[in-house]
């Protein structure tokens, strides 16, 4: 006779659809001979007609307003290549346009909307416009700048990170108020933060975003955050950002470096960063699937020994408890463990969850 | 090109290499099904309609990650699992934010208009809805996008494997510990 385990997942299936003959006859065998089985699928059974079949559909076409919402994103790699098809028609036909002698330009303000004939190029336009002294424009095809961004997202591609800086600081320096130079300036960024990890001259490229490109950076969430976290790390001259890297690297024997780096830099992005990835090192690529957040923060846990790095995993399983399962019962003793902890940092911050949680 | 006989892969590759209509295509083919798991996660269709269009938006930004080994469909899938914990996961904090204690949330006032109204099934069946989208948010996303194919949109398990491209045997499994996971949690709301 088949083992339990081997007639799983036949159980399952003969819940909603009818088994080949061989399966039928291999389950019913089984589950004649196996109480534990037949009242599992019973139970099983009862579950699945417990949950009602609303009938949803979606009828619509989101196609167009994302079309629309897409126009609107900053402008990133894959947007300066893949272009909605009206705006490459519009482009196109400036481009032609260019050739024949009329001369095009992208205004220098809002307020000198020039109209033209060729549909869709006067709309082109209009996404350039002036905000804090920056030029914005979510088109600029014939833009030098834009095109160094292109040719250095394909170098980047090719990992010659060197040749991509150099091809972008050549195009800034030779045309500083192109309106493609914020995003050339967020590739130099990102280039130094994410591929080269000098964290010092990302810190510089960062600064010099926000600074001079305010707009780019605001509508830039990554770009933010790694600014935030390299402000963060300047005092300790990034270290604690080399050391996550390290830990990083090392896979599942760099628990322990996370551990105390999580330890070290309580309440700290970085801190926050490195336990997400002690999140990764316990969810086992070679289990049944991904677990779920309260199942790898209970896991990490349990390997925890130092007392500030379990007070920190304590409150984001408290804030797991409380915002995913909506179960206030363990959030509420997750947060108290820290709450009593007395830990300058940890503790307030177990305290208003706890307040927030309301009385028990 | 005509784009209908494409396959997702292809689409997504087309896609890569800056093709907008292989993008279209895409979002047209697979809306309704994001669109779904979506709902089954957010338990509205307003929120569902947000997730829905923010995972399209991801997939079309970090096209660049995708691999072609993975299948398109159960990666974005994922994208719509994790967008809509991420939406749930603000609705929660709305709900915490000190303003929102002088007023009552959208989701109060919806149930105080509802409550006079609603029969002791109504409300029993909302109650339903609540415990088996919590539930649903607790599986893995293979178990949960597998179960909810299956239960509420109906797909053959051999479509679901074909879709998410694996084998007929592993969406079994995922579909059974899916069950054995959701009658654990949802054990009083079965028969006596």
């Amino acid at each position: 006779m088949w083992k339990c385990r081997q007639v799983r997942a036949l159980l399952a299936a003969a819940i909603y659809e009818p088994l080949g003959e061989g399966d039928r006859h291999l389950l019913d065998t089984h589950i004649e001979g196996c109480a534990r089985c037949r009242a599992l699928l019973a139970s099983m059974r009862e579950t699945v007609d417990a949950i009602p079949r609303e009938d949803v559909r979606y009828e619509g076409d989101l196609a167009p307003a994302l079309r629309a919402r897409i126009d609107t994103l900053p402008t990133r790699s894959l947007a300066w290549r893949i272009l909605p098809y009206p705006i490459a028609v519009a482009a196109l036909a400036a481009a032609l346009l260019l050739v024949v002698g009329v001369p095009l330009q992208i205004p220098k303000h809002p307020e000198i909307q020039q109209t033209h004939p060729v549909a869709g190029v006067s709309a082109a336009r209009e996404t350039a416009r002036v905000e804090n002294g920056e030029m914005i424009a979510a088109l600029a095809l014939d833009s030098p700048v834009a095109q160094a961004v292109c040719e250095a997202d394909a170098l980047i591609e090719k990992r010659a990170y060197a040749e991509a800086m150099r091809v972008l600081q050549e195009a800034t320096t030779a045309h500083p108020d192109d309106p493609a130079a914020g995003t050339a300036q967020e590739r130099l960024a990102d280039i130094e933060f994410s591929h080269l990890r000098r964290y010092a001259r990302a810190f510089d490229a960062y600064v010099k975003l926000r600074n001079q490109f305010p707009h780019t950076f605001r509508t830039s969430p990554e770009s933010i955050d790694r600014f935030d976290l390299l402000v963060e790390g300047w005092p300790d001259s990034f270290n604690p950002l080399y050391t996550l890297d390290v830990a990083r690297a090392d896979g599942a024997e760099g628990f322990r470096a996370l551990e105390t780096l999580v330890a070290h830099h309580p309440g700290k992005l970085v801190a926050s960063l490195a336990l997400d990835e002690m999140q990764r090192v316990v969810d086992d690529p070679a289990a049944e699937g991904d677990l779920p957040h309260f199942a790898e923060l209970e896991a990490v846990l349990a390997r925890c020994n130092n007392p500030v790095a379990i007070a920190q995993v304590n409150l984001r399983l408290g804030d797991t408890y409380s915002r995913e399962l909506r179960d206030p019962l363990r959030a509420r003793g997750a947060y108290l463990e820290v709450a009593q902890s007395d830990h300058p940092v940890l503790a307030p911050l177990a305290q208003e969850a706890l307040a927030r949680l309301g009385q028990p | 090109m005509d784009h209908s006989a494409r396959g997702d892969s292809e689409l997504a590759l087309a896609l890569r290499g800056g093709d907008h209509d292989a993008f279209e295509e895409l979002v047209r083919r697979h809306q309704g099904r994001v669109y779904a798991v979506a709902y089954r996660l957010t338990g509205n269709r307003e929120d569902a309609l947000d997730v829905t269009q923010d995972a399209f938006l991801k997939a079309y930004r970090k096209i660049g990650q995708w691999r072609p080994i993975g299948g398109f469909l159960p990666w974005l899938l994922r994208l719509a699992r994790n967008q809509a914990i991420d939406h749930l996961r603000r609705r929660e904090r709305r709900r915490h934010e000190p303003l929102d204690e002088t007023m009552p949330s959208q989701g109060d006032a919806n149930a105080a208009m509802i409550a006079p109204m609603a029969t002791d099934a109504a409300v029993r069946a909302r109650e339903i809805d609540e415990r088996v989208r919590k539930a649903l948010v607790r599986l893995s996303p293979s178990q949960s996008t597998v179960f909810i194919l299956r239960h509420y949109e109906g797909l053959a398990l051999a479509e679901i494997a074909d879709e998410l491209g694996c084998t007929v045997g592993s969406v079994k499994v995922h579909l059974f510990r899916a069950i054995k996971k959701l009658r654990d949690e949802l054990e009083d709301l079965r028969g006596p």
